[in-house]
C-alpha cells in the first residue's frame, strides 16, 4: 500500500482524530446521563411517607415538598385507592426526616395565586413519635377560591351593612349630616355676603395700623420719648441700685446678727422657763395650801377693814354708795 | 406706891382705851334689798345713756324710781327724776322732760316744809338748773330769769354762774353777761372743773366779741380751745376757732383769718358739723 501512499495533507492523523472525536462524543453522552441522573434524585437516599388526600386535584408527579420553606421531598407516585381516597407517595430526602413526627401536618399550599404548589408539612412536636419509611399522614386539600371568597364573604359583609347605614344615615334629608351641610351652605353665603364688609374693615384697620406705625416712627413721638424717659430711668437705676443692694446687704447682715441673738435670747429664755418649770413643779403641791391661806388672811383683812370703816372717826370719812346724777352740759 | 401698883394702873389705862375703841364701833349697815336693786337699774340705765339708748335708759331710770317711792327714799326719787328728766330732754323731748320735773315739785309739795341734807338740796338745785336750762333752749327767757331767780345762788358755783352768764346772753345783755362768765371762770378754776370752764372763757369770748373788744375776745377763745379739746367738744373748739377767725377778720389780719378758718373747718369736719363747716368756708371764701 505504499504506493498508495496518501501525501494529501487533509488527511494526516485522520485515525487519531477519530478516535478522539469519539472518546469525546460518548464522554459528553456519560456526563449527561450523569446530570439528568443528579437532576432527576434518582439515587438521593430518601424516606417514602405515604399522603391520603381526598383528591388528587392540583397534585402532581415531582411536586416539591416543603418544610419551613425549605424543600424536603417531592411527591412521587399519585394513585387513586377508591372513592376520595388517593394516595400520594412521598419521598423525604433521608437528611431531613427526622423532623417529620406521628402529628406532623401536610397541606396542599402554592406560593401565590397564580405561583407552583407544594405541599406543606409542618414539623411535628418532638415528645411525637417520629415517622418511619411506609407511614402515613392526611393530606389536607388546598383552599380553593371559592372557599376563600366565602370566607371573604363572612368578613365583608358586617362592613357592607355598616357602610350601607353610614350611606342611609348620610343621606338622611333630616340626619345630621344633611343639616350640617345645609348650615354650611348658609354659613357660607352669609360668608359671600360678609366678606367683602369684612375684607374692607380689615383694609381700614391696615391703613389705620400703618398711620400708627408711621406715628410710631416718628423720633418725636410720645412713644419714643416715654422709651427714652424710660431709658434715663434705667440709667439712673442702674447707678442707685448698686449702693442700694449695698444697704441692702448690710441690712441683712444686720438682722441676720440680730436673729443670732434673738436665737441666743431664746436659747436663754428656754433655759428659765426650764428653770421656772422645775421650781413650779417643785412649789406645786404647796399652791393650792398658800392659795387658802391667803383667801383666809384676805378675808380676815377684809373683815379687820370692814370693822375698823365702822369705828367712829373712821366711818365719817368712808364714803356711801350713791346713785350717780347725770350732768348736762351747758352747750350740746 | 408699889411697883405692881404702877403695873395694875397701865393694865386699867389699856383696858379702859380698849373698851372705848370698841365701843364706838359701829358695824356697817347693808343697803335694803329694793334700794340695792334700784341702784343696779340706775347703773344700767346709766350705760344704756351713754351709749345712746334713750328708751332703755329711761326704762331703767323709771324701774329705780318705782322702787325709791315704794322706799320713800326722797334722794333717791329726786335724783331718778331729774336723770329721767336729763334723758327725755337728750332724747328731744322736752315736754316729757317738763311733765317729770313737775312731779318732782308735787312730790316735794307733798313732803311739805321739811328740811333737807345738803345732798338732797344739791338734787334739787340741779333739778333747778335742768328747768332753767330746758327754758333757754326753748327760748322761753322771761320764764328761765324768774326760775333762775328763784334758785339759791350757792357760793362759788360755776354751773349756775354758767348758765346765768347764757341766759343774759341770749337776752343780748352783754356787760352782765360777761361779769357772770367771769366769775364762772374764777369759780371752775377753784373747783378745777374743765368743761365749766371752757364754757366761763367761751361766754367771756362770746360777750366782749358783742361789746366790740375783739382782742379780749380772741385770748378768750384761744384759752378755750385746748379746754374743749380735753373735754373732747370737738364742735365747741370748730366754734372757738371761728371766733378767733373773726376776731382776726375784725383786726384786718388776712392770714391769720385764712389760718383760724382752716383750723375751724378741720374740727368741724371732724365733729361733723356743717353749718360751722359753712361759717369757716365762708371766712375763707372772703378777699
Amino acid at each position: 500500500m505504499q504506493f498508495l501512499k496518501n501525501t494529501d495533507p487533509r488527511f494526516h492523523l485522520v485515525e487519531t482524530r477519530a478516535r478522539f472525536f469519539i472518546f469525546i462524543a460518548v464522554a459528553g453522552l456519560v456526563g449527561l446521563a450523569a446530570f439528568v441522573i443528579w437532576k432527576q434524585e434518582i439515587f438521593r437516599s430518601s424516606r417514602r411517607i405515604d399522603l391520603m388526600a381526598t383528591s388528587s386535584q392540583g397534585i402532581q408527579r415531582g411536586m416539591a415538598a416543603r418544610l419551613s420553606g425549605f424543600r424536603i421531598g417531592k411527591v412521587g407516585d399519585v394513585e387513586l385507592e377508591g372513592e376520595n381516597r388517593v394516595r400520594v407517595n412521598l419521598e423525604v430526602f433521608s437528611e431531613y426526616a427526622h423532623f417529620l413526627r406521628g402529628n406532623s401536618v401536610a397541606t396542599i399550599a402554592s406560593e401565590s395565586l397564580i405561583g407552583d404548589r407544594f405541599i406543606d408539612i409542618t414539623a411535628g412536636s418532638a415528645n411525637a413519635p417520629e415517622l418511619k419509611d411506609g407511614d402515613t399522614l392526611p393530606l389536607s386539600p388546598e383552599k380553593s377560591i371559592g372557599t376563600l371568597v366565602e370566607s371573604l364573604k363572612d368578613e365583608i359583609r358586617p362592613a357592607v351593612v355598616e357602610t350601607r347605614e353610614i350611606i342611609s344615615f348620610l343621606n338622611d334629608p333630616k340626619g345630621d349630616f344633611k343639616l350640617t351641610l345645609a348650615s354650611l351652605r348658609i354659613v357660607s353665603e352669609s360668608l359671600k355676603s360678609d366678606v367683602p364688609k369684612i375684607m374692607q374693615d380689615t383694609q381700614k384697620a391696615a391703613q389705620q395700623g400703618t398711620e400708627l406705625f408711621t406715628q410710631l416712627n416718628k423720633r418725636d413721638a410720645d412713644l419714643w420719648q416715654s422709651l427714652e424717659n424710660l431709658d434715663q430711668f434705667t440709667r439712673t437705676l442702674a447707678g442707685d441700685f448698686p449702693p442700694l443692694l449695698a444697704r441692702l446687704n448690710e441690712s441683712i447682715s444686720t438682722i441676720q446678727l440680730a436673729a443670732e441673738s434673738a436665737n441666743q435670747m431664746l436659747l436663754n429664755a428656754n433655759a428659765a422657763v426650764t428653770k421656772i418649770d422645775v421650781a413650779v413643779k417643785e412649789a406645786a403641791p404647796e399652791i393650792p395650801r398658800l392659795l387658802r391661806k391667803g383667801t383666809d388672811t384676805l378675808r380676815n383683812a377684809d373683815e379687820v377693814i370692814t370693822s375698823i370703816k365702822g369705828l367712829w372717826p373712821v366711818s365719817q370719812g368712808v364714803p356711801k354708795k350713791k346713785e350717780n346724777l347725770l350732768r348736762l352740759p351747758n352747750e350740746r | 406706891m408699889s411697883a405692881d401698883f404702877h403695873v395694875y394702873l397701865r393694865i386699867a389705862c389699856l383696858m379702859l382705851t380698849l373698851t372705848s375703841v370698841t365701843a364706838c364701833y359701829s358695824p356697817g349697815k347693808p343697803l335694803p334689798p329694793a334700794l340695792g336693786e334700784a341702784m343696779a337699774w340706775t347703773e344700767e340705765a346709766e350705760t344704756a345713756f351713754r351709749t345712746g339708748r334713750y328708751s332703755a335708759a329711761q326704762q331703767g331710770y323709771k324701774k329705780a324710781l318705782d322702787l325709791h317711792i315704794a322706799a320713800n327714799n326722797t334722794p333717791g326719787i329726786i335724783c331718778n327724776l331729774v336723770n329721767l328728766a336729763v334723758v327725755q330732754h337728750t332724747a328731744g323731748q322736752n315736754a316729757a322732760a317738763r311733765q317729770t320735773l313737775a312731779a318732782l315739785d308735787r312730790h316735794l309739795s307733798l313732803r311739805g316744809k321739811e328740811r333737807f341734807d345738803s345732798e338732797t338740796r344739791q338734787l334739787l338745785a340741779e333739778a333747778s338748773w335742768l328747768k332753767t336750762h330746758i327754758l333757754i333752749d326753748e327760748g322761753r327767757l322771761n320764764e328761765a330769769r324768774q326760775e333762775l331767780d328763784r334758785m339759791s345762788p350757792r357760793e362759788g358755783s360755776s354751773r349756775l354762774h354758767n348758765l346765768r352768764a347764757r341766759l343774759l346772753l341770749a337776752q343780748k345783755q352783754f356787760t352782765p353777761a360777761e361779769s357772770s362768765a367771769r366769775r364762772a371762770w374764777t369759780a371752775a378754776k377753784r373747783e378745777g372743773d374743765i368743761m365749766e370752764q371752757g364754757d366761763a372763757a367761751r361766754y367771756q369770748a362770746r360777750a366782749l366779741e358783742q361789746l366790740g373788744r375783739h382782742a379780749e375776745a380772741a385770748r378768750w377763745y384761744e384759752a378755750a380751745v385746748p379746754l374743749d379739746q380735753n373735754a373732747s367738744r370737738t364742735h365747741l373748739v370748730a366754734d372757738d376757732w371761728l371766733g378767733t377767725a373773726r376776731a382776726a377778720q375784725v383786726a384786718g389780719n388776712r392770714d391769720q383769718t385764712r389760718h383760724f378758718a382752716r383750723l375751724a373747718l378741720d374740727a368741724a369736719k371732724r365733729a361733723g358739723d356743717a353749718p360751722r363747716q359753712q361759717q369757716a368756708q365762708n371766712l375763707l371764701r372772703q378777699p
